[in-house]
């Protein structure tokens, strides 16, 4: 009995150690990271006392400021424009069955699969190629000519941030009986009504889900942003990858903290409003008010992938 | 008859405008530029970036020439084939224990041998052939490997979040493996950096202990370390997605029918969770191969990878023609990757 007991706990203790070792593999070099940015030292990885010179620094820093400004900005415009055009098409390709749906899905899903490296250098040659043609028609000169900026960066940031914001929604529409729906519009509700005060009031989780996760997308994205920002438009990570080749400087670990802390925060805000979501979904059918004609919809299989399993 | 063709062409107008703006934003971001990135590839270049609307084939027949300080010949090729055949043998020995001790046919085993020696065999002719083959096949084998390193390393974790009883516990296990998955992979890629620079912490314990500095930095463990840490997370959680929906009666039922632990692992376990298996491989695969940020930083331009070159010809070099053609050939690589390893049958989990 105890032997066999012994074996089996042998390989559970040995996956249970991996495990661990993973997770401290994930948070040892972030954990010296954020360590460092309160290390006095100016250079090296000797600790020599704890200080907090390195963020004041920061607050001094007007390339970092106005780096982060522009970050914002962009962030907010790409997320309010991609919540919209994501929400739309996670109605059409979850709410109706029609020709070349698939096709639809495929689309959506090009943003999440293509390789950023390709997709930036591609939109670097089609913008230049269409600023260049705008700039010919309206004939302006070097001076005054349309350049890539922050309105290029956002229009890159848009397209894959509304394919994020889809998948997200569309997991939270899945969870939303159409049958409700129906029910207000046989009792009159027009289209817009219904979605208005029925169907977006039960998906607003997974829309501001979607939101705060397209907006840390948005925050962080390197690759394609640094072929489509041009010198005018630099964002927080471009201008990080520029001073941490230029210069070891323990500031740099004091920004990197500070965009690690945001994004986590934000993603735990995002987890945080769909759990409280999954949790109020269910109180009705506890409290057994639901429609006695038909059983209670079970809470649908999740999707099979996506960038957020519902915990 | 009139009003059901009426109610459904309003229904048809309401799903395409649903459909219309996003589609289109996604269509002007990336489908037209990839066409776009297809056609500048024929063209000449300008220069001081840009191109000159004048149909050539030159960037391609650069891609595909023999490199200026190529040795590669008969005995390249003789090489290439030892090697590939060394790598084979070294290979089949393991497998084949593996597959006797399994009691299945050594067939697969072999030919998985094989296969990882003609790889070592292409790998090895690629490195001598030109710059271009030579950063190709490093990325796709390095990517390979740390896709493997992922699935090692991965698989662990996953079995041991869903073998979690409380449901706290695996949510706040899983929400430690998502902070990773969504926050930036500069900072991360950065955190590696300071850790093992040659002033780091890490060198400064080995000096403490009155041993020599190591030079971790630019070099290839430094970038292999770098694929695996930052796309560990894409392999996690869809193994770990793929372990929940398993039935584990069937293990236990394998097991109680007297199959060894090894048969229950390879011929029950895996193939239930093959889906995950499948979607994560390519995640890291796709996310590794296409790296600018590790090798560029942990690798100091001494290991390049395919970014590094697409970089170098669009925004150093300025031959966008030629960068174009690259940007064409991997985009083929990676969607005939995606469409041949994953198949119909997984390829439904994916998309």
């Amino acid at each position: 009995m105890s032997a066999a007991s012994a074996a089996r706990r042998g390989p559970a203790t040995a996956i249970g150690a991996g495990a661990g070792l993973v997770y401290v593999f994930f948070y040892l070099p972030v954990f010296v990271l954020v360590l460092f940015s309160f290390n006095e030292a100016r250079t090296g990885g000797r600790w020599t006392g704890f200080t907090t010179e390195w963020y004041a620094r920061l607050a001094d820093n007007d390339q970092i400021k106005s780096a982060t400004l522009n970050s914002i900005v962009i962030a907010v415009v790409a997320t309010a424009i991609a919540v919209v055009l994501g929400t739309m098409l996670s109605l059409a390709l979850d709410r109706h069955a029609f020709r070349g749906r698939r096709a639809a899905e495929q689309a959506v899903y090009l943003p999440v699969i293509a390789p950023e490296i390709v997709t930036g250098v591609s939109l670097l040659a089609f913008f230049s190629l269409v600023l260049g043609r705008l700039n010919d028609l309206l004939g302006r000169g070097p001076e005054d000519a349309l350049r890539l900026g922050r309105p290029t960066v956002v229009i890159a940031h848009v397209a894959f941030c509304t394919a994020f914001v889809a998948l997200v929604v569309r997991s939270s529409l899945r969870n939303l009986d159409p049958a409700v729906e129906e029910a207000a519009q046989d009792l009159g509700a027009s289209g817009w009504t219904t979605f208005w005060r029925v169907t977006l009031p039960s998906i607003a989780p997974g829309v501001l889900g979607g939101a705060l996760l397209s907006f840390t997308l948005s925050l962080d994205n390197f690759v394609i942003t640094f072929f489509v920002a041009g010198p005018g438009a630099t964002t927080l990570p471009i201008e990080v990858f520029g001073q941490l080749r230029r210069t070891i400087s323990p500031e740099v670990n004091a920004v990197s903290t500070l965009i690690f802390a945001a994004s986590t925060l934000l993603l735990v805000g995002a987890l945080a409003v769909q759990a409280g979501a999954a949790r109020r979904r269910l109180r009705p059918f506890r409290r057994g008010r639901s429609p006695s004609a038909a059983p209670p919809p079970g809470p649908r299989p999740s999707p099979r992938h996506s960038p957020l399993p519902s915990p | 008859m009139a009003l059901v063709t009426s109610v459904r062409r309003q229904r048809r107008r309401r799903i395409a405008a649903l459909l219309a703006p996003g589609l289109a934003w996604i269509t002007l971001a990336y489908v037209v530029p990839g066409t776009l990135i297809v056609v500048y590839s024929l063209l000449t270049p300008k220069l001081g970036g840009g191109v000159i609307w004048d149909l050539t084939g030159d960037a391609w027949s650069q891609i595909v020439s023999k490199g200026r300080r190529s040795e590669a010949g008969w005995g390249t090729l003789g090489a290439a084939a030892v090697r590939g055949i060394g790598v084979a043998a070294v290979a089949a020995l393991p497998l084949a224990a593996c597959a006797r001790y399994l009691r299945r046919s050594a067939r697969g085993a072999l030919a998985a041998a094989a296969a990882v020696g003609a790889l070592a065999g292409v790998y090895h002719l690629a490195g001598a052939y030109n710059n271009y083959t030579t950063l190709f096949a490093r990325s796709v084998v390095w990517s390979l490997w740390a896709t493997a390193l992922c699935v090692g390393l991965a698989l662990p974790l996953a079995v041991f979040i869903s073998s979690r009883r409380s449901r706290i516990t695996k949510n706040a296990l899983l929400v430690a493996v998502m902070i990773p998955f969504w926050t930036s992979m500069l900072v991360r890629t950065f955190a590696i950096r300071f850790v093992l620079s040659n002033t780091g912490p890490v060198n400064n314990a080995i000096e403490s202990l009155g041993l020599d500095r190591i030079v971790f930095l630019n070099t290839r463990f430094a970038v292999m370390l770098g694929l695996v840490y930052t796309a560990l997370p894409f392999m996690v959680l869809p193994l770990y997605a793929a372990i929940e929906r398993s039935d584990r009666a069937q293990m236990e039922a394998a097991r109680d029918l007297g199959a060894k632990p090894p048969q229950v692992f390879l011929d029950v376990f895996v193939p239930l969770i093959r889906p995950g298996l499948t979607v994560g491989s390519v995640m890291v695969f796709v996310v590794s191969v296409s790296q600018y940020l590790v090798p560029t930083l942990l690798g100091g331009g001494k290991t390049n990878m395919i970014a590094n070159l697409l970089e170098l010809q669009f925004a150093e070099a300025f031959n966008w023609p030629r960068g174009a053609a690259v940007a064409t050939l991997f985009s083929l690589i990676t969607i005939l990757s995606l469409y041949f390893v994953v198949g119909r049958r997984d390829g439904a989990d994916l998309l």
